[in-house]
């Protein structure tokens, strides 16, 4: 229970966190070996770029949880009170069926890659696996989704997340 | 066809509080879906394609830095200095915020990059000073687009590729629309400063005092001076510049003036993990939407239909603004140049109208592409720089499009404004 | 039946792309119609090649290097000096290993139309007119991001630093890099020549473009349909390399105008810039990486 929880609070962000340190470590090491070592790395600006693809769809995830993706709060107010916690509701639905909708086509975009066996440039990396970052980052989502939908159930009095 | 499902899609799930990225991937599946011959994976494609770039990478990276530079001690002391020197005039930091901008952007290459650089620096300290959070953030996104017109621009340099007109040239060219804008954001600044009774500070100028602040404040000066001297010696890029700050505002969090400990460093990384994830996920699906308003040819034909309507450079003028304006809604910078310049460029040139000129009103229309709702990033980074809601940027960005439609306006109907600087130094 | 045509940003190709459009119009009476997207619009080399993979554009244009790693024969382009001529390009393209090559394509699901031209590449730099390899000492390059390209001008004695193409323009003006290579449409179209003093006419690799389609959209076409296109094809290479033969002779009247030094070089000098390739195997390396090496010897014969 308690790795759970503790899965629930920091997976994302615990990997995320180092990605993005170690992306702009390689940035910094890259300039380093350019202008002060004079010999330039090949391979420094395709790995940040991977690591960067990977952090941005974690944080997708993550922020899901959080409830932190930016949306036209205003609209809601188009709607009579009494339906404004459906409608939040509906759209965590149609936010779940995206992440489902990515899910599925980035894995057959994943098997697709795998057959044509494509490679990154520098480091001969299968690009499938950069592929791979928005299916997993959105399975994740979809997971992320159904707790908060659930916790929006359970919590009709409550507009937003304080802590789980 | 098309076009009518991705708008009134888009429409409808963001009225149905899907969050703004997820509204514009969904809308532009369901297009994909209603479009002949796009297979759904085409969605799950341009996700990467939009993200896999080494100059957006400036906007994470800067974000990291101006967020280390606030836990770290960095923006507080630049901002103590900037206080000595401009506190005592209304307004002064605002004013302060506006020029802090204009700096980075002299550094980035992009808005985004500017208002995530200076945001988590200047906000904090706004809204202690009694400034609205619906002011400062809008203030930051507004002066933030100044990014892409002082020099260097990343849209300016896709403009010249994509019409072969002089880059160089081009940049020269916006750095007096860019300054013009920087001081049109300084007055209004100061108005609202003045309306709203936020009154500098007592007292006279001390310069003992000045003195020591900036003494204490060296490390924290010494960022700026090697970012921008970095650039212009030519020692890293733009991206890479904002990967250098980042390490240095690092550096002297730790170092120089240890007022960062492990673990609040650790939640800086993830707060800064947090406005990425937040805001590029919208670049990602914003890709998708503009390829497939690419592929569907939907700028094309409306771009076509509006330019056969007159013949009056004047009138042409304005309906390019409006078209420009319109697209900027919608559509990101980069795409909207590639696929508008090639129709829009032959029919204002054959009018008379100075190549170099037409470059700049088209990156200034873009650069308030930035701040108009629904697909305005540099909103997006504000709020979430800003720990705010959309809303509360959105509340505030209404006067700061009218003052940016004014400075467009006269841009595109004086053009010495950017191109009098080529008579200036008599070339 | 519509085709989506993504092309380059080249003028020669952009120019042969709306002739493209004509010729398949034409000859099919309209029975396909043509969706001509320039520059890059949909999306860069790698991708305009996945999404013709994948059906979603019909026909794309890209320049052979991105697309080694997909399809390693095409690695032979990116041997320096492999061409010595136009001429030699164009015979030996068209002609049996050519076209072998470009049937490799089907196997991941491109038909392979044709080769057009990108161009010989030429050599920039904003330090000094270089006429030899020892004139590089060390300079900053910009290359792309591909083991050939590096070993290639580490073997020459440059520093090589793979860049993203659309920082380059500042990258060079500021010195970040001292240089950087591309053919002369490209050094033109990107105005590179602002920020290089010197253009050396190296013409050290020659790299074709080449042009594709979505292997069973083509074969669900009509006899009429196909041949249709593989003429235009045909018609528009010979069309487009004329036409970029024709653009470099005036770029380079143009740039020479604009105050740029442009430096020819001897044959000997030509011949030091080979034997440092030589000397460093840069061919072994292009042959261990291709799938039919002996597709690189074809090639070198003369
Ligand atoms: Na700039
Ligand atoms: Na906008």
């Amino acid at each position: 229970m308690t790795i759970l929880r503790f899965l629930d609070k920091y997976f994302e962000i615990s990997i995320s966190v180092f990605l993005l340190l170690f992306m702009t470590a390689l940035i910094a090491v890259q300039v380093f070996m350019r202008y002060v070592m004079g010999e330039s790395l090949s391979w420094s600006e395709e790995l940040a770029r991977y690591v960067f693809i990977w952090l941005i769809y974690l944080m997708i995830s993550y922020s899901a949880r959080e409830m932190k993706h930016i949306k036209i709060d205003a609209a809601l107010g188009l709607f009579p009170q009494s339906w404004q916690r459906w409608v939040v509701i509906l759209g965590d639905l149609l936010f779940l069926a995206f992440a489902l909708f990515i899910v599925k086509t980035t894995y057959e975009l994943v098997l697709k890659q795998m057959m044509l066996d494509q490679r990154s440039t520098a480091l001969a990396i299968p690009l499938w696996m950069i592929y791979a970052a928005p299916g997993v980052g959105f399975f994740l989502t979809a997971i992320r989704q159904v707790q908060t939908i659930i916790w929006r159930l359970r919590n009709p009095d409550k507009s937003n997340i304080e802590e789980f | 066809m098309v076009a009518t499902v991705l708008f009134t899609s888009l429409v409808l799930f963001l009225i149905l509080n899907v969050p703004v990225g997820i509204a514009i991937g969904l809308a532009s599946a369901a297009a994909a879906l209603a479009a002949e011959a796009l297979s759904p994976n085409y969605i799950s494609q341009q996700l990467i394609a939009g993200t896999d770039s080494f100059p957006i990478m400036a906007i994470p990276l800067f974000i990291l830095a101006g967020d280390l530079m606030g836990a770290g001690g960095v923006s507080r002391r630049i901002l103590d200095v900037a206080n000595v020197f401009f506190g005592r005039v209304t307004g002064g930091l605002a004013i302060v915020t506006v020029a802090v901008c204009m700096f980075f952007a002299a550094v980035s290459g992009s808005g985004p990059a500017t208002v995530a650089a200076v945001g988590s620096m200047v906000i904090p300290t706004m809204l202690e000073k009694g400034y609205s959070k619906s002011f400062t953030l809008a203030l930051v996104a507004t002066a933030g687009s100044i990014g892409v017109i002082i020099p260097p621009s990343i849209p300016m340099v896709i403009f010249g590729v994509a019409t072969g007109t002089s880059i160089s040239n081009m940049f020269m060219a916006g750095i007096v629309p860019g300054f013009l804008i920087g001081f049109a954001l300084m007055g209004w600044s100061y108005i609202y400063a003045k309306k709203a009774g936020i009154a500098g500070i007592e007292g006279n100028f001390d310069c003992r005092v000045a003195a020591k602040l900036m003494w204490e404040a060296k490390w924290a000066l010494l960022n700026p001076v090697i970012i921008l001297g970095g650039i212009y010696a030519g020692i890293f890029t733009p991206t890479e510049a904002a990967a250098v700050a980042a390490v240095y505002a690092l550096l002297c969090g730790l170092v120089f003036y240890r007022e960062i400990s492990f673990s609040q460093l650790l939640k800086t990384v993830a707060r800064s993990c947090s406005t990425t994830g937040t805001t590029m996920v919208i670049l990602g699906c914003a890709t998708a939407f503009a390829k497939i308003l690419t592929i569907e040819q939907i700028p094309v034909q409306v771009a076509d239909l509006m330019t056969t309507i007159s013949d009056n450079p004047i009138i042409i003028l304005m309906i390019i603004n409006v078209l420009l304006l319109f697209v900027g809604c919608v559509m990101d910078t980069t795409p909207a140049i590639l696929v508008l310049s090639p129709i829009l460029f032959p029919v204002a040139t054959s009018m008379g109208v100075d190549p170099i000129h037409f470059g700049i009103i088209m990156v200034v229309n873009l650069a308030i592409g930035f701040i108009t709702p629904p697909l305005g990033i540099n909103l997006f980074v504000a709020a979430r720089v800003g720990n705010a809601q959309l809303g509360t940027v959105v509340r505030g960005i209404i006067p700061f499009v009218a003052i940016m439609i004014v400075l467009l306006l006269i841009i595109s109907y004086i053009p010495p404004v950017s191109i009098g600087i080529f008579s200036l130094l008599g070339r | 039946e519509t085709l989506r045509f993504s092309n380059v940003t080249s003028v020669s190709g952009k120019d042969a792309g709306v002739e493209f459009k004509r010729i398949v119009e034409e000859k099919t009476n309209g029975s396909l119609e043509v969706k001509h997207f320039p520059d890059n619009q949909l999306g860069n080399d790698r991708v305009i090649t996945e999404s013709t993979i994948f059906g979603d554009i019909d026909i794309g244009v890209s320049s052979t290097s991105p697309l080694a790693t997909l399809f390693p024969d095409l690695y032979a382009f990116d041997a320096p000096f492999l061409f010595l001529s136009p001429e030699d390009a164009y015979a030996k393209l068209d002609g049996e290993t050519g076209q072998a090559i470009l049937k490799t394509l089907e196997k991941k699901g491109l038909k392979g139309l044709a080769f057009w031209e990108n161009g010989f590449r030429n050599f920039t730099n904003s330090k000094q007119a270089v006429a030899e390899p020892s004139d590089l000492d060390g300079m900053k390059i910009r290359t792309m991001e591909n083991d050939v390209h590096l070993a290639a001008w580490r073997a020459l004695g440059a520093n090589p630093t793979p860049m993203a193409f659309s920082e380059l323009f500042t990258a060079l003006q500021q010195g970040t890099v001292d240089g950087q290579e591309n053919p002369l449409g490209i050094i033109d179209g990107n105005r590179f020549q602002e920020v290089q003093s010197n253009v050396s006419l190296t013409q050290h690799v020659y790299t074709p473009y080449i042009v594709f389609m979505n292997l069973d959209k083509f074969n669900s076409l009509s006899k009429e349909e196909q041949d249709a296109i593989t003429s235009a094809a045909k018609e528009t290479t010979t069309f487009q390399r004329n036409r970029s033969q024709e653009l470099e002779k005036e770029i380079l009247v143009r740039i020479k105008n604009d105050g740029v030094t442009v430096t020819e070089l001897t044959p000997d000098q030509k011949a030091m810039w080979q034997k440092k390739i030589i000397d460093a195997n840069i061919y072994d390396l292009v042959k261990s990486k291709m799938d039919h090496p002996e597709y690189m010897d074809a090639l070198l014969k003369k």
